[in-house]
């Protein structure tokens, strides 16, 4: 029989919108349906919510518009409600767990230990995370902006690193660590919502660990 | 060569690959990316789809007209639509997903791959190989190692249906 020669944007596409189960499946159909669906990534970061002990994740494409992304837990499973989840970049999810770091694909499911910090067991520290994409060094760099509630004891820090060398550095951070709330990372730089307290009101502006 | 006008409406002619003629009215047209070009910058007026099935092309031609028509009140009955739409068997469905990919109409891409998509989410392996038209490369017992890996994918009432 002939083959049907389905170009590859329809194959991404088709298999982009098959849930987890259906994947696993079809990972034997062939060597190349294998290979994309153990790549497969979607593009853009991923935003999160819990709600009812159910963690709801939707993707947040270039053009700032919103997907649902079926995730369906199964016991296998990291157990994503114990954890705390730093960060998102091109479909990837940051996670972590007593002092380990996670690069987490909801898509496939498929996980890795990336990163270790004994500080992170210290639940005195107050951290957001953020996960982004050095194009000029081709690798994944983590941040974690960290507040110690004793301020005398750990202070306020920024620090990153990229997920091949694994050093943490220290750097700067041009805003008041306590106003950061929740980040994301867009166009390759990660956003952070700041709270402005003159004004009452919240602003966003972006960060470039990759400059650094 | 100009394209052929009646009043205000510029005439334009699709060839199927059976060499049927479509002649409709040039801004239908402009939702496809690749024609879009053709007619701005080649100025042509007959455009000849070989690789694209006639009774595809009527489809596809029956999807721009209702997008055309599309208005925040008629938004409901656009929805019927598009469920109708792709209610084909599926070799029909993977032809018109096919050509809509070509002729780069993109928000429609999108809605056909998510109605092929969950129209082969519950088949069996076999089912979708055959509906893909692929010869496994894995030799038996690399299959098997799947099954074991992940045994529940394989549960359930798989669909052995091509259709």
């Amino acid at each position: 029989m002939a083959d049907l020669d389905l170009p590859n944007e329809i194959t991404t596409i088709v298999l982009s919108n098959l849930p987890v189960k259906s994947l696993l499946r079809f990972k034997c159909i062939s060597k190349p349906w294998n290979s994309w669906i153990s790549s497969r990534r979607r593009q853009g970061a991923i935003a999160w919510n819990s709600w009812n002990s159910t963690l709801f994740f939707r993707f947040i494409n270039q053009q700032l518009t919103l997907d649902e992304l079926n995730y369906t837990s199964s016991d296998d499973d990291i157990y994503l409600l114990s954890c705390s989840l730093l960060g998102s970049c091109d479909g990837l999810i940051l996670i972590n767990r007593n002092e380990h770091i996670y690069l987490w694909n909801p898509t496939t499911q498929f996980y890795t230990k990336v990163l270790e910090l004994d500080r992170l067991n210290d639940d005195g520290y107050s951290i957001r995370g953020g996960l982004c994409f050095d194009s000029s060094k081709n690798v994944y760099k983590a941040v974690l902006i960290m507040r110690h509630q004793t301020p005398d004891y750990g202070g306020e820090f920024v620090i990153v690193t990229s997920l091949k060398d694994k050093r943490w550095r220290t750097v700067k951070f041009p805003y008041d660590i306590c106003s950061v709330c929740d980040g994301i990372t867009l166009h390759g730089r990660l956003h952070y919502r700041l709270r402005v307290k003159k004004k009452d009101e919240s602003m966003w502006d972006s960060f470039g660990p990759c400059k650094v | 060569m100009a394209s052929s006008t009646t009043g205000e409406k510029k005439i334009l002619t699709l060839k199927g690959g059976d060499n049927e003629e479509f002649i409709l009215e040039e801004s239908l047209v402009l939702q496809s990316e690749l024609l879009k070009n053709m007619v701005k910058e080649e100025r042509v007026s007959s455009i000849p789809l070989p690789s694209i099935k006639s009774k595809t092309l009527v489809k596809i031609i029956e999807y721009l007209k209702k997008h055309a028509e599309l208005t925040p009140s008629n938004k409901e009955e656009f929805k019927n639509f598009e469920k109708e739409f792709v209610n084909v068997v599926l070799e029909e469905l993977l032809d018109i997903t096919v050509a809509v990919n070509y002729l780069k109409i993109n928000g429609l891409l999108e809605f056909c791959c998510q109605a092929v998509a969950d129209r082969i989410k519950d088949k069996s392996v076999e089912a979708v190989r055959k509906i893909f038209r692929i010869e496994s490369d894995f030799t038996p017992e690399e299959e098997s190692e799947f099954r074991k890996e992940t045994p529940e994918a394989f549960e359930g009432d798989l669909d052995d249906t091509t259709n």
